[in-house]
């Protein structure tokens, strides 16, 4: 197969957050691909630009203050950084739909369920009214939830039944781009899995390209065809899922890795990531994790790292892989 | 939800009592004979003294208290000293007036305050918040009365487009019902724009967008739809006081609401006026309140699953 055009392409993506006292840049030059049918996970500290990164795809950035400086963000090969609000419009909702972070907030409470999942039914879909409250109630059901329920309002629903609703109207008009946004986030972990596993399940019904941001990288390995580590704005790390989980390079990731509680050692201390991500208004000179890295030499305060190809599908932001750099990783569990 | 408008109604009893003690209390205290003021200052000690007698003006406070709370469980609110009608006779013939009035003037007030609190908060920090917001200052700050002579010196004497005083056609609600409106519409104003603020920086609102249904929509259907609660609550608030009569407003424009009534009556010492009307006032607020606790519910589907 040559070259297949993918449902979701962001290229070179910048966005900045502009207010009187400071730029915060909080996507860094990101690009990634997402073919028909695959997901990509999105993994990070909480203020990595996961949700920023999501946002410029739905065109939704808060502007004022947020500003999308340049890139392109291609919908199966169409770029619609110049769209206007009505053209996005049209494809909010239909053909790219977002799972968003909270479900306790993210619905209407003064408006039935049923009518949340109808009202975007009836924006993209020439149905009549009765149709799409029919329609509403059928994706009540896909998402394990009685049709009967369509009537009664969010405040009447459990935590992990909202997300669903949520999930119902992502879900509604078959999209061909999903973005959630820790999904899962907020519920505890036995709503968790029936959440994942439900998100699973449509997302092979529909073929669907989807984007999963979490910091959970246990629901990553769950579901992910690809994982992209985001640090500080920038993808530092990314590749298939084996790639990333059994042979990872970045000391970030590793860290990522490092801090999760072993099974097998309970007794283990856990090994958190020293220091705090860098503040985005004031990131610090060359490679953005050098403050953090204990494999860090002088090097790396000087130049910012440039993707190193390890494979077609697995690349890394670290001087470490770059030749002549002169910068060693020894004595760490990187492989 | 019948049970919670009763157990409101049973709540109005302790106070309305509360209310005439209260105002029993006063009207003993302040200076002033009722008889004397009635009769004038020529009539006869033995007429004084009758008067007294007839009215029951000689008996304990405890007594005249619980006289006139007996009266008003069988319908009564006493006789006016003034005119000798019944009190309640003369309430409920300047209650139409005054009921039209209010309604006008919230009407005004809602139809010109709630679009412009929603365009503000849209537009923050725009001219038209600024100039919006300034305007709305100068509409709490600005006294009722002197907009009221400021209209009709425009209105009637200079441009003679409408009648400077008296009631009856639409033509004489239109002043007082400005005057009147227009620090109540900056009140809402200001309430409707800053609870605007709020709710478009809620969650449900980035969903509402991410549906791709328009900006008008979601402005108009999501963030209106929650919007109501604080408007409401304040309208409601305004409303009720103007019911009570606008004395000033009802003065300056010779408009004969039960606010003008009151104030004559609180003059001539009339005390079951008085008492009348502020019992009746008590009433209309504590409706109007239940009336607004009511709509609450059907608003906010949350509030009334409280109710129930």
């Amino acid at each position: 197969m040559a070259h297949e055009i993918p449902e979701l392409k962001v290229e070179n993506l910048v966005v900045e957050y502009v207010t009187e006292d400071a730029v915060v840049h909080a996507v860094n030059d990101v690009s990634f691909e997402v073919p028909k049918g695959s997901t990509m996970g999105l993994v990070g500290e909480t203020g990595a630009g996961k949700t920023t990164t999501a946002l410029s795809i739905m065109k939704l950035l808060p502007d004022p203050p947020a500003k999308l400086v340049s890139g392109k963000i291609e919908f199966a090969g169409e770029d619609i950084v110049p769209y206007s609000e009505k053209q996005m419009d049209a494809l909010r909702g239909s053909t790219v739909s977002m799972v968003f972070q909270d479900p306790m907030t993210s619905l209407n409470p003064v408006l039935t369920v049923g009518d949340q999942i109808a009202e975007v039914i009836r924006r993209h879909q020439r149905v009549s009214k009765l149709e799409a409250r029919t329609k509403a109630k059928e994706m009540l059901e896909l998402v394990g939830i009685s049709g009967d329920r369509a009537g009664e309002y969010p405040h009447q629903f459990s935590g992990g039944m909202k997300q669903r609703v949520i999930i119902a109207i992502a879900l509604a008009c078959n999209p061909k781009i999903l973005i959630a946004d820790e999904p899962t986030t907020a519920l505890d972990v036995t709503i968790q899995a029936q959440v994942l596993s439900m998100m699973r399940d449509i997302k092979q019904k529909f073929d669907t390209a989807m984007i999963l941001i979490t910091h959970d990288l246990g629901v990553v390995a769950d579901i992910c065809d690809t994982v992209a580590i985001m640090y500080a704005g920038r993808i530092i790390e990314y590749g298939k899922i084996e790639e990333i989980f059994d042979d990872f390079k970045h000391p970030y990731t590793e860290g990522l890795f490092g801090s999760l509680p072993n099974l097998q050692k309970r007794h283990e201390k856990l090994k958190p990531i020293k220091g705090l991500m860098p503040d985005p208004s004031d990131l610090p000179t060359g490679c953005y994790f050098h403050p953090r890295c204990k494999y860090a030499t002088a090097e790396c305060a000087k130049r910012q790292p440039k993707k190193t190809y390890l494979s077609d599908t697995h690349y890394v932001e670290c001087l470490a892989y770059e030749e002549g750099t002169g910068v060693k990783i020894e004595g760490g569990d990187i492989k | 939800m019948h049970r919670y408008i009763l157990k409101r109604l049973v709540q109005l009893i302790p106070v309305i009592l509360g209310v005439v003690l209260i105002i029993f209390l006063i009207m003993d205290l302040t200076p002033g004979d009722p008889a004397r003021m009635v009769l004038g200052n020529m009539a006869s000690e033995e007429a004084i003294a009758a008067f007294r007698e007839e009215q029951g003006l000689n008996d304990p406070l405890p007594i005249r208290y619980l006289r006139y709370v007996f009266d008003m469980l069988r319908g009564s609110l006493g006789t006016s000293y003034r005119s000798s009608r019944p009190v309640i006779d003369e309430l409920l013939a300047r209650f139409p007036a005054t009921m039209q009035l209010a309604s006008a003037s919230i009407i005004f007030a809602l139809v010109i305050s709630v679009p412009i609190g929603i365009v503000s908060a849209l537009k923050q920090n725009s001219l038209f918040d600024t100039v919006g917001m300034v305007a709305a200052l100068l509409g709490i700050a600005m006294p009722a009365f002197w907009l009221g002579l400021i209209l009709i010196i425009s209105f009637s004497l200079k441009l003679d487009w409408l009648p400077s005083s008296g009631s009856g056609s639409f033509k004489h609600l239109i002043l007082p019902a400005v005057a009147n409106g227009v620090s109540c519409a900056a009140n809402i104003a200001r309430i409707t724009r800053s609870s605007m603020l709020e709710i478009i920086r809620q969650d449900y609102i980035r969903t509402a967008k991410s549906k791709g249904i328009g900006k008008m929509k979601v402005v108009l259907k999501h963030a209106m739809g929650n919007c109501w609660i604080p408007v409401i609550t304040v309208a409601g608030l305004q409303f009720g006081t103007m019911l009570g009569g606008t004395v000033i407003i009802e003065n300056v424009f010779a408009w004969n609401g039960v606010g003008d009534f009151l104030l004559k009556s609180i003059s001539a010492k009339d005390t079951p006026c008085v008492l009348g009307g502020i019992v009746m006032f008590t009433v209309v607020f504590s409706v109007v309140n239940l009336l607004v606790d009511i709509v609450y519910a059907f608003i906010d589907p949350r509030i009334k699953a409280q109710y129930q």
